[in-house]
């Protein structure tokens, strides 16, 4: 269950105080940041996935040996 | 150029190179601004909240469709989302005041606190779609055509539901009158 407040008024913010915060670039580093952390992640899965290719291959390799 | 061309211009550059995006950024900042803060009330929260409902916006451009939804209220769905889940994650109260539209519909006892009180708990109780939309209405002040874009439905299926509901809350409020006048 959603808390709820309600007033009878709008509160009233100064145009002012609403563009001090009107900052783009806190948005492109925010940006920068999730892409360089899709970028760091993608190698590591590509390198778990070609270990676990790597890994089953040897277990068959194993099996073949030894059956 | 109009307005609108000029949007779907910068739309379709952000799409390919995000530098152009901090034009829609200034066009759109204030009046996402000014809803983020009519719900948390705190204006550092605030700017963080719509710093991130830009980030979102700029992370998923290139799925925007111009031929949907129009671009403001595609944002303002965002913001939504993102007031929404800030308030599911810090529990913390949401604030929601009475728009001169709910006043004039809706002739009641507004200056009674106790009287709003029972209101926001008969609110608090409805289903977070139905609530989502008595509030966009009655409380942000929303036309039905806005709200239509937004839900990607009818005004006409949108204004009956918004009816329905607004009718299931009176008749909540009138029930408790009687029992508590008893």
């Amino acid at each position: 269950m959603t808390s709820i407040q309600i007033d009878n008024e709008e509160p009233e913010l100064p145009g002012e105080e609403i563009r001090r915060h009107r900052d783009f670039s806190k948005v492109q580093s925010r940006y920068r940041g999730h892409l360089l952390g899709v970028r760091r992640r993608k190698p590591y899965r590509l390198k778990n996935r070609f270990y676990f290719l790597f890994m089953l291959l040897l277990l068959l390799l194993l099996i073949l040996l030894f059956s | 150029m109009h307005d609108h061309e000029e949007e779907e211009k910068y739309i379709y550059i952000s799409q390919r190179d995000p530098r152009a995006f901090e034009w829609l950024y200034n066009r759109h900042h204030d009046r996402i601004f000014r809803y983020v803060y009519s719900k948390v009330r705190d204006t550092e929260q605030t700017a963080d909240l719509t710093s991130e409902v830009f980030l979102k916006a700029l992370m998923h451009i290139r799925s925007y469709e111009p031929k949907g939804i129009p671009f403001s209220a595609w944002l303002f769905r965002i913001a939504v989302n993102e007031v929404n889940m800030y308030f599911r994650r810090t529990g913390k109260v949401k604030h929601i005041s009475v728009h001169e539209d709910l006043r004039e519909e809706w002739n009641a006892q507004w200056d009674d606190p106790a009287w709003r009180r029972q209101l926001a708990e008969a609110l608090g109780r409805l289903s977070p779609e139905d609530l989502q939309l008595i509030e966009w209405r009655f409380f942000d002040g929303i036309r039905f055509k806005e709200i239509a874009e937004m839900e990607s439905s009818t005004e006409a299926a949108v204004k009956m539901k918004v009816y329905r509901i607004l009718e299931v809350l009176k008749k909540q409020l009138e029930t408790r009158d009687e029992y508590t006048n008893r």
